[in-house]
């Protein structure tokens, strides 16, 4: 491997880790398009090392935000159930819907969610002091140096349209965080700044099953894919110090945008002209 | 160590021996020197995620908290699962 393909892979893998870890997202809508045109990979190949690198993020940035308690774990865990589950019936299914059917719903529903975000302003439900709800979870907003407290709303709501998300994703190969923080933040309210991280931990988990399937079936270009995890590992972490600074609307404004981006992005893949 | 920090050590340790393997790996690959660590380092990689739930569970337990415990065995069987599907 040359050293400017490897320079452009460790670039590629830092930026959407940066990203990843600051808005929850996997970076699979930066790694695929841009592995295939700037870097000539076939499509199958594209995926397998995007996998590998969102993987790299989604760890590096749990790392940090799992000790800090951002991430919510027991959340993460019972959303992943459903969003596991309905990745692999979106496998079964896969062949039954046109791909580009499904991502022009896919990119409806992030538009909703954008502007849903730009409109709305945060609501996070503050659990009663004497709440013994096993959904009730704390966590420190070092933005604003103080504790924030909330009550996960709309529970088996929100697992279920996980499981729609689990399939979306399946089939097109786009979407994991790009639905779940938004549905995590506007339906269950989930403060955004536990929202994003929360993704980031699901994402590698979700991950995993395509991952390691690609890897033992000798589909992934190994070269390419350390020098993509690389790259995202240290931009995961990067963004993490990031993310940790921002204030809510801020992050919320900045998320809507990159939301709207994505939209476009999969809209085009859906018209084959990425 | 609470729940978050067992999680968060597992996988730090996970990440940073499959990065640290991978950038061996690379090296080495690059040099002609075969890719047998690289691969090693992608593997490691790719199962701390997993290996991350695993930890988590076997901390719910130990907190005797069973109903989060119930919520990681069910999603490590469905993981499970899925990577088993998968490579159907």
């Amino acid at each position: 491997m040359e050293a400017l393909i490897l320079a452009g892979l460790l670039l590629t893998g830092s930026t959407a880790g940066i990203l990843g870890a600051l808005f929850g997202l996997g970076g699979g809508f930066i790694f695929v398009p841009v592995l295939m045109l700037a870097f000539g990979l076939a499509p199958a190949e594209a995926v397998a090392v995007s996998l590998i690198g969102i993987i790299a993020g989604s760890v590096g940035a749990s790392t940090v935000f799992v000790d800090k308690g951002l991430s919510n774990i027991r959340l993460g865990l019972l959303m992943e159930i459903t969003t596991a589950a309905g990745a692999i019936i979106g496998a079964i299914v896969a062949g039954l819907l046109d791909e580009w059917l499904l991502m022009c719903i896919f990119s409806a529903i992030v538009l909703y969610s954008a502007a849903r975000m730009i409109m709305n302003p945060e609501r996070v439900i503050p659990p009663s002091e004497d709440s013994e709800s096993r959904f009730a979870f704390e966590y420190r907003d070092e933005a604003n140096d103080e504790n924030v407290r909330y009550e996960v709303d709309n529970v088996k709501g929100g697992m279920a349209l996980c499981t729609v998300a689990g399939m979306i994703s399946s089939m097109t190969g786009v979407g994991g965080g790009a639905v779940k923080v938004p549905l995590m933040n506007i339906y269950m309210h989930v403060p955004i700044k536990a929202a994003s991280p929360t993704s980031s931990y699901m994402i590698g988990i979700t991950a995993f099953s395509g991952a390691i399937t690609y890897l033992l079936s000798g589909q992934v270009l190994l070269e390419y894919a350390a020098g993509i995890a690389i790259g995202a590992f240290a931009g995961s972490i990067a963004g993490t110090s990031l993310a940790r600074k921002l204030q809510t609307k801020h992050l919320r404004k900045y998320f809507s945008v990159l939301l709207i981006a994505v939209a476009i992005l999969v809209l085009l893949q859906a018209g084959g002209i990425l | 160590m609470t729940l978050e920090h067992s999680t968060a050590m597992s996988l730090r340790i996970c990440v940073i021996l499959g990065i640290a393997l991978m950038a061996v790996g690379l090296a080495m690959s690059m040099a002609g020197m075969g890719d047998g660590v690289l691969y090693a380092g992608i593997l490691v990689l790719i199962t701390s995620p997993f290996v991350g739930v695993v930890v988590t569970f076997a901390s719910l337990v130990r907190l005797k908290d069973w109903y989060w415990a119930g919520i990681a065995a069910v999603l490590l069987c469905i993981t499970a699962a899925g990577a088993a599907f998968a490579m159907l």
